[in-house]
């Protein structure tokens, strides 16, 4: 009579007892999984960074400028002026010993941010030469003024700032020096970011504030000040004599067949992320800009709501919708001129930069969760969606600076790029 | 035995569930408000709410209300009685262990996209793996032999309480400081090392505590120089 | 074979740290007796109870419940019953829950008997037992003792904290249950007028000392009340002791102990009562009718020893 309702406690207990074993055995396993996970994303990836030589017709040349900032105060070194680090990527005569991705100082910086070995970047070389003659045969060169993402360097695109350099455009990529990461002079000296930073959990509607208003305007300016720069350095005829700073404001060697070459009445800008924002802003504020790009950026300020008049394209991974980005809602309906917002699958916020190449064998999904890693890096090892970017910024320009025809890959939907969506 | 173990365990029962709840409240937080690794470095304190709540008042309070004079009455041996009132602690323990380390961490660092990254064996060993289990196994122990001992609930409760801290100072100070070279990076040497070293404690609680309580181990028994033992059934149904 | 006593101490000695408690006590209670164990206040009664239920175990001698050591043993534990003195319960057990304990502990338990009980009572079965009153509670304790079904039940101080209706309620039901099982009842008291008519059967402890024990009939039996010249004290036969006396004058009142009274016709004889026996114990707390060294006169052993455990050749005989 006694027996059977101590069975059920029994039951019971050995039931939660069973249960709590099953969990803790998964828990552990768990812990021990993401211990090892730590172990490994804690060591410094070792790995050859590459990236993918550029397809079009032209070797490609490369020099890093100064531009001196006078008269304009610098809003993140307070005293100086705001001197800007600019580097140029021209379509050139022959090929020689290619240049490195970077100045070891930023390289080697830039690999502990991402925790790579530092030889893992300070050994990468591009596909570049340093100084080379401008190439001939290449007409006058359209201009795109190139801005990286937040906190980004101005080599940080270089497998899209060579792609488009070796189809003939004069690419100047910006370091907005005090913003950059890694910003350096053109010999290699370092810039710290002393930018006020934006708080880590900005929220939906912060994107849209003041402060990265402030920030993109401070950009805007400093895209502006490099085509008033490359006017100057225009100006200084076809001799090709290096340009000096009591002249033209620019410190650096100005390539042979450079000079009276820079075609800014065909000049267009592009930019990642807080880049893109740059792009939409210098388009906005800019006349002398005929076309942009935003790849992957958000967009603050006046031209979030007002739109633009001018050819716009828009790249975005497939997470970057209004939902995240309520800049987005205003601007994408206010785009009045030919635009395209193009979705490109598989593809991370990264995937527009150098880093989304180098993801995977550098362990950053060690470090992050698989959301996060999808979000920032995609799917994949990105090769392909640098290849459809290529192609989409190749086109895109070439229609709209060079009067081609609107190509396949920015048509609309076409079996040949599976990956792209438009819409 | 289950069900006067359980009920005597429940209200203990409750008060580590609300230990538990009030986890997952801090899970939650953290989940919203980006207060990284909060639920798991404060998960330290369940084995001491294990100790305080479930092992210290176990036996002192059979001793301080005099109730063990009843219950050690009962058809049932001590050791039974003893036995089933631990199997439900241990349950009970383990049970809320594995929520808080296996359901409630995971839902404090699961959103976010935070990384599922833990530290060095040697720095996570006190919030991750084997070693909360076997801590919060330990705290049970010592709160056990703490009541056995001291007999009063204050007392004993006090006493785990420095046992608690002990053993954490034995975590942050003692332990890194012996993990051999070589063990560094080896999770389950040194979950397996300083779990074993938490059982091997556990074990001399447990021994302790059944020598406050009279149970020596089985040694060899005089024989009595009468032997009146012949079970006869005084009343043969 | 006869039967095994229900309790059987030889030679137990205990001490509380290094205050001896008890001091070679030797007892034999054959079954089916009501024991009642009397002693002032710290004589030891409790200490003897808790190593009759095997709550304590002795420093010296041995214990023996229907043959076998208390305590540890699952048969014995089912078969003894205990009251404490406190009446321990869980407060936060209801009552239901507290017969639902004894139910899950016991395996001979009635709940018949308990539910007939509690319900006579009028013991609302859901309250918490921290609730009830001191009574009830103390009711609730002892039919958990008693719905066990023991064969041997031992109580400390049962009727302390009952009323007088109570403790009738009490003792009748005690009664009744030895009367239908022959269960042996061990309860102890100070006061010793409760135990005249329930008890049969008499220990009495003094400082530590089984003072004298035996059945109520033999006590009575060996005790004389005798009162006369104080001048024949002297002459008493030697086959009796003096247990106390007191001396008015000339003339003296003895309880004296011997299985005969004394020839003298000069004596007034008469049997004492059984609270006039032990009130003379208590006084004389070094008295004892145990075969010892006392302060008395002791010519040859007066009354029949307590039975001492059987020697292994009693046994095999």
């Amino acid at each position: 009579m006694s027996r059977p309702p101590s069975r059920v406690a029994f039951a019971v207990l050995l039931a939660v007892l069973v249960g709590s074993g099953v969990v803790a055995v998964l828990n552990v396993s768990a812990d021990a999984d993401a211990t090892t996970r730590g172990i490994r994303a804690r060591e410094l990836a070792r790995f050859t960074a590459t990236l993918p030589e550029p397809t079009g017709p032209y070797p490609v040349g490369t020099v890093a400028w100064q531009i001196d900032g006078t008269g304009r105060p610098d809003p993140w070194r307070p005293g100086q002026d705001r001197d800007l680090t600019v580097q140029l990527w021209y379509p050139a005569q022959d090929r020689g010993e290619s240049a490195p991705w970077a100045h070891p100082n930023v390289a080697r910086q830039a690999a502990r941010r991402y925790g790579f070995a530092a030889e893992s970047l300070v050994a990468l070389r591009g596909h570049a030469t340093e100084e080379a003659p401008v190439r001939r045969d290449a007409g006058v060169l359209p201009v795109l003024v190139f801005s990286p993402g937040d906190g980004g360097n101005r080599t940080d695109n270089t497998a899209l700032t060579e792609e488009l350099a070796s189809h003939g455009y004069l690419v100047v990529a910006v370091d907005h020096l005090g913003d950059a990461l890694e910003g350096s002079s053109p010999d290699g000296q370092l810039v710290g970011r002393t930018k006020p930073e934006l708080p880590e959990d900005i929220s939906r509607e912060e994107l849209t504030g003041p402060a990265v208003v402030a920030q993109v305007e401070v950009r805007v300016a400093d895209v502006r000040a490099v085509l008033d720069a490359l006017g100057r350095v225009a100006g200084t005829g076809p001799s090709g004599a290096p340009a000096t700073a009591e002249h033209i404001g620019v410190r650096g060697p100005v390539p042979v067949g450079l000079a009276g070459r820079i075609d800014l009445g065909r000049t267009g800008v592009l930019g990642h992320s807080l880049g893109g924002a740059t792009a939409a802003g210098a388009a906005y504020a800019d006349g002398r800009v005929r076309a942009g790009v935003n790849l992957d950026g958000l967009v603050a300020g006046p031209v979030a709501v007002e739109g633009l008049d001018r050819p716009f394209l828009v790249l975005r991974q497939p997470s970057h919708t209004t939902r995240i980005d309520p800049s987005w809602e205003t601007f994408l309906p206010a785009l009045r001129g030919w635009h395209r917002v193009v979705t490109v699958a598989g593809s991370g916020h990264y995937s527009f930069a150098d880093l989304g190449l180098w993801a995977r064998a550098g362990g950053v999904d060690l470090r992050t969760s698989e959301e996060t890693y999808r979000f920032n890096f995609g799917a994949g090892d990105n090769g392909r969606a640098t290849e459809l970017t290529r192609a989409l910024l190749v086109g895109f320009f070439d229609a709209w600076l060079r009067d081609r025809p609107v190509p396949a890959v920015l048509g609309g939907p076409d079996p040949q790029y599976p990956e792209l969506t438009f819409g | 035995m289950t069900w006067v173990a359980w009920r005597q365990a429940r209200s203990a029962g409750y008060g580590l569930l609300a230990v538990t709840l009030g986890f997952t409240a801090l899970a939650l937080l953290e989940r919203t408000e980006e207060l990284s690794g909060m639920t798991r470095s404060l998960s330290i304190y369940l084995s001491l709410f294990v100790g305080v709540l479930l092992g210290a008042p176990l036996l002192a309070q059979e001793f301080e209300h005099g109730t063990y004079r009843m219950v050690w009455t009962q058809g049932v041996t001590r050791v039974r009685w003893l036995a089933g009132r631990c199997a439900v602690a241990l349950t009970i323990t383990l049970a809320g262990t594995a929520v808080v380390h296996g359901a409630v961490i995971a839902l404090a660092e699961g959103g976010r996209g935070r990384p599922a990254l833990l530290p060095a064996p040697v720095d996570g060993l006190d919030t991750a793996g084997l070693s909360p289990y076997a801590r919060a196994v330990w705290m049970l122990a010592l709160g056990l032999l703490a009541g056995a001992v001291l007999r009063r609930t204050v007392g004993a409760v006090a006493v785990t309480a420095g046992g608690w801290m002990a053993t954490q100072l034995l975590f942050d100070n003692g332990l890194p400081r012996w993990v051999p070279d070589g063990w560094q990076d080896d999770f389950w040497a040194v979950q397996l090392g300083a779990s074993g070293l938490l059982l091997g404690l556990t074990a001399l609680a447990v021994v302790g505590t059944l020598f406050a309580l009279g149970l020596r181990p089985a040694l060899p028994v005089r024989r009595p120089a009468v032997t009146l033992v012949r079970p006869t059934p005084i009343r043969p149904d | 074979m006869a039967e095994l006593p229900a309790v059987l101490l030889t030679g137990v000695g205990y001490r509380h740290g290094r205050t001896p408690a008890l001091r070679d006590c030797s007892l034999s209670v054959p079954p089916g007796r009501v024991v009642g164990l009397i002693g002032p206040n710290g004589a030891g009664k409790t200490t003897l109870l808790h190593l009759m239920v095997g709550l304590l175990r002795p420093d010296r001698g041995e214990v023996r419940i229907f043959g076998r050591e208390p305590g540890g043993d699952p048969a014995i534990l089912d078969r003894v019953a205990f009251l404490a003195q406190d009446k321990p319960l869980y407060g936060s057990f209801t009552v239901a829950e507290t017969m639902r304990l004894g139910r899950h502990l016991n395996s001979r338990w009635s709940d018949e008997l308990a539910a007939e009980r509690l319900g006579r009572l009028g013991i609302p079965a859901d309250r918490p037992v921290r609730r009830l009153s001191g009574g009830q509670r103390s009711q609730v304790a002892i039919t958990l003792a008693m719905a066990k079904r023991p064969d041997l039940m031992v109580l400390d101080e049962p009727l302390a904290d009952l009323d007088p209706l109570r403790r009738h309620e009490v003792m009748s039901d005690l009664m009744a249950l030895t009367a239908e099982t022959g269960m042996t009842v061990v309860l102890s008291s100070h006061v010793v007028a409760e135990l005249e008519e329930t008890c049969d059967h008499l220990v009495l402890l003094g400082d530590g000392r089984v003072q004298l024990a035996g059945d109520l009939d033999e006590v009575r039996a060996g005790h004389h009340a005798l009162s006369g010249p104080a001048s024949l004290v002297a002459a008493l036969p030697d086959a009796g002791t003096v247990v106390h006396a007191t001396r008015t004058g000339e003339h003296a009142g003895l309880l004296w102990r011997s299985d005969r009274p004394p020839p003298d016709p000069r004596w007034a004889v008469r049997t004492p009562a059984i609270g006039d026996i032990v009130l003379a114990y208590l006084r004389a707390p070094e008295a004892s009718a145990l075969p010892r060294p006392t302060l008395l006169r002791q010519v040859s052993p007066g009354l029949r020893p307590v039975q001492t455990a059987p020697t292994a050749s009693e046994e095999s005989r």
